[in-house]
């Protein structure tokens, strides 16, 4: 295995381990009423947290073995195990907007911004058809959704008001 | 017999056949798109048919379960990129075949192959369902705990690359099952004193973060993914008097192979697809073709994946068991009606389950059809841009997640799980056992405590109880026996 996967591997298995560790302390804050004492809340919960602790820790362990085994990191990952960060980025962007903006501009603003950001993530540089297929769908979906199917969604309180 | 007649009356009225082709028709569409399968589809569904007649629902489901299996191998074959997982084994041999001007052929082996495996799979259903029914009743809550011990053990085991990968991911998806309001004392879990999370996290999100937004993350990253060449149909769809011959044979042999895989809580429709694969490879004549554009390649697979579907059918309805992810958010849809299947379901909603049965044989019928003489229309979505296919795919995936309980808090979660589901699809860890321990858990964890309740905390009744004994004994083999094959095979290399 390549030195720098084993690394990220290495992070991720405590990573696990430490949610384990999480979910054991946590289950110390479940309320226990004495009637249920014997296989109660806790009984799984102590079972989940422990059993996932101790996977974490073996992945971070296989994966430091893996690093010793491998000697000296090479100086490059290799091409195909490249991350462009650029698509990440702008997807996560357009997903927060539409968390921190949905109830103030509605879901056909948010929509369309959405689509347009993951469509610009995706690689598409036609930014007018882009633009236009994003509100279109936006609108399509707002008026099919809402009207047709009778499911609710937020048309803004900025433009509608609360309600 | 005389349900199964009922269960054509059910399944024949207008609103249900209309369900059924629907079903279908959205099945093979989502089946030909990369990027959506059927589980998020489902898990995407659930907010709009929440107030629909639950069995018009089941058969739109069970429809576009096949139906995608079906669609997929079409994208398998002229675009290389498998539509599911259960299509790898198609994108590779039937795309040869495309490339060499004989993709018609394959797409027609690969869809009539679909509806022999579909149809002798439904059959198999049929006849089985009630007999697993009869050993089911025998069940309490100890059997029904080792039972869902041994589908943890599997699933984890069996799908992906690794056991410790699929171990993760199962415990990931335990924990998520975990929070909420204790089911049986009432008590806050995990909740952090958050009071969205005291009724538990709804698997559309998880399923919805976990498939969709990980996945458009991840191939949105891979530049090399994001561009594919569909390949034109070549040839003609109705296949000459040789290739009949050298597919019938690995149909057959397809169907019988995927069955019992989608049966027994052993994984999905990925295995049986390999093992099919070298099956035929093993019986073939022309042994050197595979790898160049071998049709038994492509017909054993196809089959084998279609017949695992129906399979999969078999102990979700008789024991409530979800064997693949599809499977488990098909059991979420249960429940969202009050619904719990299981034996019991045979009885209290017999026209709901063989109307479903039913509805199979139909749906079978009119996915050939669709995939057949009209595979041309359905070509036309591959030349969908993957920017606008994945544009859309989020706008839906955001607007069901938010809908189903107009929480601007889920689209939070959502967020959260997209970039879990981005880690595991970055780490290869596989998803679906942390989708089927999600729902599984809290089950699981309900039998167990009740099979405890029952004894007043005495642990041996997992013991004592035979079934449950041994379902238990097969469980811990499935854990120990690799280790200890390993083992074996390193004293042999050292002796």
């Amino acid at each position: 295995m390549k030195r720098g996967a084993a690394a990220a591997e290495l992070v991720l298995g405590l990573g696990i381990a430490a949610l384990g560790a999480f979910l054991l302390w946590e289950t110390g804050e479940i309320r226990v009423s004495p009637v249920y004492a014997k296989v109660g809340p806790r009984v799984i919960p102590n079972l989940v947290g422990g059993i996932m602790t101790a996977l974490g820790l073996l992945l971070a362990w296989q994966n430091w073995r893996a690093m010793q085994a491998a000697g000296p990191a090479p100086s490059r990952a290799s091409a195909e195990d490249r991350t462009d960060w650029l698509p990440i980025g702008a997807i996560a962007i357009a997903l927060i907007q539409q968390i921190l903006l949905f109830e103030l501009l509605g879901f056909m603003p948010t929509a369309a911004i959405l689509f347009y950001c993951v469509a610009y993530g995706f690689g598409s540089r036609r930014y007018l058809r882009d633009a236009l297929i994003a509100i279109a769908i936006a609108v399509v979906a707002y008026v099919g959704f809402v009207h047709v199917l009778g499911l609710n969604l937020p048309a803004g309180s900025l433009f509608f008001g609360e309600d | 017999m005389g349900a199964l007649l009922d269960g054509f009356a059910t399944a024949l009225t207008v609103v249900n056949l209309g369900w059924c082709l629907v079903g279908v028709t959205l099945g093979t569409a989502i089946g030909i798109l990369p990027g959506i399968g059927p589980a998020l589809t489902i898990a995407l569904l659930l907010p709009v048919t929440a107030h629909l007649d639950p069995t018009g629902a089941f058969i739109m489901f069970a429809g576009l379960y096949y139906g995608a299996m079906y669609g997929s191998s079409t994208t398998s074959i002229l675009l290389n990129t498998p539509g599911e997982t259960g299509s790898i084994i198609t994108a590779i041999e039937g795309n040869l075949m495309a490339r060499q001007g004989r993709g018609a052929a394959a797409l027609a082996t690969a869809a009539i192959g679909s509806f022999v495996a579909g149809t002798i799979g439904t059959v198999l259903l049929t006849v089985l369902a009630p007999l697993v029914v009869k050993l089911a009743l025998k069940f309490g809550p100890a059997e029904y705990f080792a039972l869902m011990v041994v589908a943890f053990t599997t699933v984890s085991g069996l799908l992906g690359t690794s056991r410790l990968r699929g171990m993760i991911s199962l415990f990931l998806g335990l924990a998520i099952g975990l929070v909420g309001t204790d089911a049986l004392t009432g008590q806050a879990r995990f909740t952090l004193g958050i009071l969205q999370l005291l009724d538990g996290i709804d698997i559309t999100v998880v399923a919805v973060g976990l498939f969709a937004v990980g996945e458009a993350l991840y191939v949105a990253s891979r530049p090399e993914l994001r561009s594919a060449q569909v390949i034109p149909i070549k040839g003609s769809l109705w296949m000459t008097k040789e290739e009949w011959a050298r597919s019938w044979k690995p149909w057959v042999r397809g169907s019988f192979l995927g069955f019992p895989f989608g049966a027994l809580p052993a994984g999905g429709t990925e295995i049986p697809t390999f093992l099919s694969y070298f099956l035929e490879k093993k019986m073939s004549k022309r042994p050197e073709e595979f790898g160049k554009g071998a049709i038994e390649g492509v017909a054993g697979p196809e089959a084998a994946n279609n017949s695992a579907v129906a399979g999969v059918l078999v102990p979700l309805l008789t024991l409530g068991l979800p064997t693949s992810a599809t499977a488990a958010i098909l059991l979420a849809a249960f429940q969202q009606y009050g619904l719990q299947p299981g034996p019991l379901l045979f009885t209290s909603n017999s026209a709901l389950v063989w109307g479903l049965i039913a509805s199979l044989y139909l749906g079978n019928i009119a996915l050939l059809l669709l995939n057949l003489p009209l595979v041309g229309m359905w070509v036309r979505l591959l030349a969908i841009p993957t920017p606008l296919l994945y544009g859309g795919i989020l706008v839906f995936a955001t607007l069901g997640v938010y809908s189903y309980n107009q929480s601007v808090f889920d689209l939070g979660l959502l967020f959260i799980f997209g970039i879990v589901g981005y880690l595991m699809r970055r780490f290869d860890f596989p998803v679906a056992p942390a989708i089927i321990g999600m729902i599984l858990g809290p089950l699981a964890e309900q039998n167990f405590r009740r099979a405890l309740s029952i004894t007043q905390g005495d642990y041996t009744v997992f013991f004592t109880h035979p079934i449950s004994a041994t379902l238990l004994a097969i469980a811990a083999l499935i854990i120990v026996a690799p280790f200890l094959l390993r083992l074996r095979q390193r004293r042999l290399a050292s002796s």
